[in-house]
């Protein structure tokens, strides 16, 4: 299996594969292993907070546990640091985040959201603004259409706009993508139809698009016990076409990937993610 | 009264991956069993469901179901943001050589297929223009997945906001008297303005000047659209309805967005809980099937039992219809046809 510790790590997939819960796990074994790691959320409603019981998560990072820090990111507040950072003057940024007619500007603008989004996420790396004092970053990235819109906005907006600071850090965004030392994609997937084929288009997609190449994760696989396939019973039959479909499906994909079973357990939250961390995980982290 | 029967419009909303372009294709062929005839406009459908319906190669254009019109007439199309805005503003009344200036634009460009907000404007545009056409009985919307599964019914407000909003006045005065700039701006604005000629060059703010001094023009029309969609939105004969999946987090969730929706004035219809685990008969097995299905079964109890939970805070007129897993077919269509079957009694 191939190391996916890279410093920068997306988890992104079609809705409803467990993405978030990936990140929180492997963000989880990460830290246990003693690296300093920072789990993001994109947006602007927590999903951990109720997820994890974190009482607060917000812009700036917020220990959960040793080594382990979590933080949400969405346009506004990057903009705001990018803007305070590049401005120099911290009186500035409150003339141009509260006038409305910026405001309105900043919504309508093509890639903005995104690029405000990707560039803090790569701003550690490109040294620009505060420090980012971490090993890794696991980002709980947007399902795959998405993800997709995100990683091209940088490219996008370079092609158009040679001059000046939005295509010069836009090129230099999609250099970090690209670069396989630093940033690491993981694709989950359920062994079922539609999520197999979005999850194997992806990552042709950033094959040819950035030259990576991404981790593969079946998450949720359901270990159905062999001797049902015998049965005639009709209320098996649902669970023997399932056993069937998962392993035609896992049959398309060529290459490694890791295999994540359901979690049967009557677990939520900070106790899955843990469950999905110490069990789960390790042959994706192992060094 | 059922809402197949009673309703002009249903809307299915729902975050990504819960199943909402196939619940909403389910009542559709659910409506059409009964006699209706029912348009149900998906936004980038599978291929899956284009096969489901027996329509390989489809591109999206209205098209009749045939194998599927039961009593009634099924209908589909495919939301094409791209081609509704331009249709939009050929049909705006705008200078033909103003409308080949918006459409050369980069901004433009981008906007009428990536800028958020534009899906969701593009699918109520159709819903509206759907609505008007007296062939359907029924419209049924598939709505884009989103961040947050609410900013769909904002999208009419910020796109009007937008096309008529200060930034349109803005830039067209900066376009008419770019040499009384500093007349018109007060200093805030100025400053504002400078910040972000700074973050993004000038090029960039040169192409979103040439748009916004273009779309100054159709402020009317897009008042009108915006108008209509919203009237279709606050009628008693449309009804919303939350697709989510049969999942401990899901759950909660939907209960945070049936609140938010009433905080908002609009009533959810239903909430549907898709894609459950089958239950199986444990009793008559015996061994490892024995040991899997309890296993099973008592997953399924603990979701269930959160569910009734929550269930008991919510507002008790809001039904909940669960949906099972569809055992797999090779043809889509059987898969589909089972699907709306769950929905005849209580729909």
């Amino acid at each position: 299996m191939s190391n996916i510790v890279k410093p920068i790590i997306f988890v992104t997939g079609k809705g409803g594969v467990g993405k978030s819960l990936f990140a929180a796990g492997l963000a989880l074994n990460l830290s246990a292993k003693g690296r300093r790691v920072l789990l993001v959320e994109l947006g602007s409603n927590s999903f951990y907070q109720n997820f994890l019981n974190i009482p607060v998560v917000e812009f700036d990072p917020r220990p959960v546990e040793k080594n382990l820090d979590i933080a949400i990111w969405n346009t506004d507040s990057c903009l705001r640091q990018y803007v305070t950072f590049y401005v120099k003057v911290e009186k500035l940024y409150d003339i141009f985040f509260e006038n409305k007619i910026m405001r309105e500007i900043i919504n309508a603008s093509p890639a903005l959201k995104e690029l405000a989004i990707l560039g803090k996420i790569t701003s550690g790396i490109r040294e620009i603004g505060p420090p980012l004092d971490y090993d890794h970053i696991v980002i709980d990235s947007y399902s795959t259409g998405h993800h997709k819109a995100l990683l091209m906005a940088p490219k996008g907006i370079s092609k158009v706009f040679h001059h000046g600071p939005m295509g010069h850090h836009s090129q230099k965004m999609v250099e970090v993508i690209k670069n396989a030392e630093i940033c690491e994609q993981v694709v989950l997937f359920k062994a079922e139809d539609l999520p197999t084929t979005e999850a194997l288009e992806l990552v042709q997609f950033l094959k040819d698009e950035f030259g990576s190449n991404p981790q593969l994760v079946c998450n949720q696989f359901l270990e159905i016990p062999n001797e049902i396939s015998k049965s005639d019973r009709a209320d098996l039959r649902f669970y023997q076409k399932y056993m069937e479909q998962q392993q035609i499906n896992l049959g398309r994909i060529n290459g490694e990937f890791l295999k994540i079973p359901y979690i049967l357990e009557e677990k939520t939250g900070m106790e899955l993610a843990r469950a999905l961390s110490e069990e789960h995980i390790n042959e994706l982290t192992r060094q | 009264m059922n809402l197949l029967d009673s309703k002009k419009v249903i809307i299915c909303m729902g975050s990504g991956g819960v199943g909402k372009t196939t619940v909403s294709a389910a009542l559709a062929v659910a409506a059409a069993a009964k006699g209706k005839a029912v348009l149900v406009l998906t936004i980038d459908p599978s291929l899956r469901l284009a096969s489901a319906f027996g329509l390989d190669g489809w591109k999206g254009e209205e098209i009749l179901v045939d194998h599927f019109s039961g009593h009634g007439k099924l209908y589909a199309a495919m939301i094409n943001p791209k081609q509704i805005f331009d249709d939009f503003l050929a049909h705006s009344g705008a200078d033909p050589k103003d409308l080949e200036l918006i459409l050369n634009n980069a901004f433009y460009k981008e906007l009428s297929t990536s800028l958020s907000g534009t899906q969701e404007f593009t699918s109520l545009q159709a819903l509206s223009r759907a609505h008007l056409n007296k062939k359907y009985d029924l419209v049924i919307l598939d709505t884009p997945p989103a961040e947050h599964t609410l900013e769909f019914l904002e999208s009419p407000q910020h796109i009007y906001d937008l096309f008529s909003g200060s930034v349109v006045d803005w830039f067209s005065q900066v376009g008419i008297k770019r040499s009384a700039l500093f007349g018109i701006l007060n200093k805030g604005t100025l400053m504002a303005f400078k910040i972000f000629e700074k973050i993004t060059g000038s090029q960039f703010l040169k192409e979103m000047e040439i748009f916004f001094t273009l779309i100054s023009k159709l402020r009317q029309h897009v008042k009108a659209t915006s108008n209509q969609v919203r009237s279709i939105l606050g009628s008693s004969q449309t009804a919303f309805i939350l697709v989510t999946r049969f999942d401990y987090n899901k759950i909660s969730e939907s209960l945070r967005i049936s609140e938010d929706l009433k905080a908002r004035g609009f009533m959810l219809s239903k909430i549907v809980m898709n894609g459950a685990l089958p239950r199986v008969n444990v009793e008559t097995l015996s061994g490892t099937e024995k040991v899997f299905f309890e296993k099973i079964k008592n997953f399924i109890d603990f979701q269930s039992r959160h569910f009734k939970n929550l269930q008991n805070q919510w507002d008790q007129r809001v039904g909940v219809k669960t949906l099972p897993m569809i055992e797999y077919s090779e043809d889509e269509a059987i898969m589909l046809k089972k699907l709306a079957n769950e929905f005849n009694h209580d729909f």
